[in-house]
């Protein structure tokens, strides 16, 4: 992992945002877990398994960062709050130069 | 020396990280002290068979939560410091830490001691043989799995297998070794075992099974050239000065079939001994484990005790006990509801989850006693469900691949749903459809 970090945005639903940096390479659930993000829970530790990381990305966003694999399509189908076109789970991105700058939105609820 | 009371938790793992966290969403705001012996900032342990075995993660990547929060939550989190002994009539407890001997108060106390992994007395000190529990059995284990060519697992349990699991996929040769007839016989049905053995060995692991450990031996690989049972070992003997110490020695292993295996590294995975006995020296009600109700007390009322340390009497008299994050997560929630007088969370079916290369199997609910089986999907096709009924309820689901069947599931098992049989075995008919 490289020691360069994006800046990026959690947008909480109390309206809040709150701003971390995240190393290139680690994945979003982690750095969300390691600077306190409320409402990530993260149930599994980011094995792809409780659908409890779900983040919507903005439509910004979407043209650039890697698809949804099968396994993770199929988590999508079974968060907890509503499923919308920027749903993702947290723990299946990595944090990339193109997310520089970005606000993630924090769903309501997350199981 | 001395310290305000309040809540005192031992262990900072999942389950005594989540009662700190959980007293504080609750409102509580007397001190929280969290003891820990080890010395690492709590960290997540899953990875510890897969992706730190591969790549090493540091703690920024394993951490279970940032450093600050412990801090911004007012948590005191004291890691290095050994809890010694309990004492329930002055409500404290000591710990070992820096060569002295610290005492720290408690109106409430939480043990979250966990569990050790249990280890093969005729292995004790030879080089070359682990365990895999905790980030320091990860570290010594990660070096060693790194040099090693060849590896013979004893145990198919859950860790043995993903240890194995990632141990292949990294191009090293695999012996599991089990003294059963079949992968976990004792939590599955035959037909799963049998995919999970079919899966494995297509994935170059190999099993002995019906077989026991008789003696280990450590040999010195250069002086016995010849009793390599993998040919990739015996290379060009240049390479092996190259190799670290842990390299120079191979093990010897002789099965109780007959059968002698040689392997650079030998990983016991043969389940875990329960970490209780703070709690027997305080007198504490112990039963293999720390016997708890189902808010988390124990037969003290001022000490709560959660994770995989303990042992639960229900409302109807059975005891259960499970080792598995859920679990340890859903015990501290509770026992932290119970200290700060609110509601407990509506207790949910039991689910674990394993990751083993290939197979993705999400288990909830861990009955045993059912009366029907039910295949949803086609088990040659790697991706599928076992449907457990009791009385035409559903008492339990197994997923292979199959994680929106996994997460309908839960509910479903939770409420021991009377899931119509035929809709059950139609992939076509989505479970969560009956959520």
């Amino acid at each position: 992992m490289s020691n360069a970090t994006i800046h990026i945005g959690f947008k909480l639903p109390d309206g809040n945002i709150q701003h971390i940096d995240a190393p290139l390479g680690q994945n979003i659930m982690q750095a969300a877990i390691v600077n306190n993000i409320d409402g990530i829970e993260a149930e599994c530790g980011g094995s792809c398994m409780c659908a409890t990381c779900h983040l919507y990305l903005p439509d910004s966003l979407l043209d650039s960062v890697t698809p949804a694999n099968d396994e993770e399509l199929e988590m999508l189908e079974e968060t907890a709050a509503e499923r919308r076109p920027g749903s993702r789970l947290s723990c299946q991105l990595l944090a990339t130069e193109a997310m520089a700058g970005v606000i993630f939105e924090v769903p309501e609820c997350q199981s | 020396m001395s310290h305000a009371a309040g809540t005192l938790i031992i262990g900072a793992s999942h389950a005594g990280v989540q009662v700190a966290a959980s007293l504080r969403d609750n409102g509580y705001h007397l001190p929280i002290t969290l003891l820990e012996a080890g010395t690492h900032l709590p960290y997540q342990r899953p990875p510890l068979s897969k992706a730190y075995l591969k790549e090493a993660l540091d703690n920024q990547r394993l951490a279970l939560r940032g450093e600050a929060f412990y801090q911004q939550k007012d948590i005191t989190l004291l890691l290095n410091h050994r809890a010694l002994q309990i004492d329930r009539q002055h409500q404290s407890v000591s710990a070992w830490h820096d060569n002295r001997e610290v005492t720290f108060h408690y109106d409430q106390l939480v043990i979250a001691t966990g569990a050790s992994a249990r280890t093969l007395p005729a292995a004790a000190g030879m080089p070359g043989v682990r365990v895999l529990r905790d980030l320091d059995d990860a570290i010594a284990l990660k070096a060693d799995f790194d040099a090693a060519q060849s590896i013979v697992v004893i145990g198919s349990g859950f860790i043995g297998l993903e240890v194995a699991s990632t141990a292949v996929s990294l191009g090293k040769q695999v012996t599991v070794v089990e003294h059963g007839s079949r992968i976990l016989s004792r939590l599955f049905p035959a037909q799963l075992s049998a995919f999970m053995q079919q899966t494995h060995e297509q994935n170059g692991v190999a099993f002995c099974f019906d077989t026991t450990v008789e003696r280990l031996t450590t040999q010195n690989r250069t002086q016995n050239p010849d009793t390599h049972s993998y040919p990739q070992n015996t290379q060009n003997p240049d390479t092996h000065k190259n190799n670290t110490n842990n390299r120079a020695h191979q093990t010897c292993l002789q099965l109780s079939n007959g059968q002698t295996l040689t392997a650079d590294l030998v990983v016991v995975g043969i389940g875990a001994t329960i970490n209780d006995q703070l709690a027997q020296d305080a007198g504490l009600a112990c039963q293999n484990g720390i016997l708890v109700d189902p808010g988390g007390c124990t037969s003290d009322p001022a000490v709560y005790a959660c994770g995989d340390c303990t042992i639960t009497t229900r409302a109807d008299g059975r005891t259960t006990h499970i080792e598995s994050i859920q679990n340890a997560l859903e015990q501290a929630k509770t026992v932290a509801a119970n200290i700060t007088g609110q509601p407990a969370p509506e207790p949910v079916a039991p689910w674990f989850w394993s990751d083993q290369k290939d197979i993705k199997l999400q288990m909830v609910g861990d009955a045993m006693d059912y009366d029907d089986l039910i295949v949803r999907g086609d088990i040659a096709s790697g991706k599928f469900s076992l449907l457990y009924y009791q009385n035409e309820r559903l008492i339990r689901v197994d997923s292979v691949n199959a994680a929106a069947d996994h997460l309908a599931a839960r509910k479903l098992v939770s409420q021991r749903f009377p899931l119509p049989k035929d809709a059950a075995a139609d992939t076509a008919v989505r479970l969560k459809s009956f959520t």
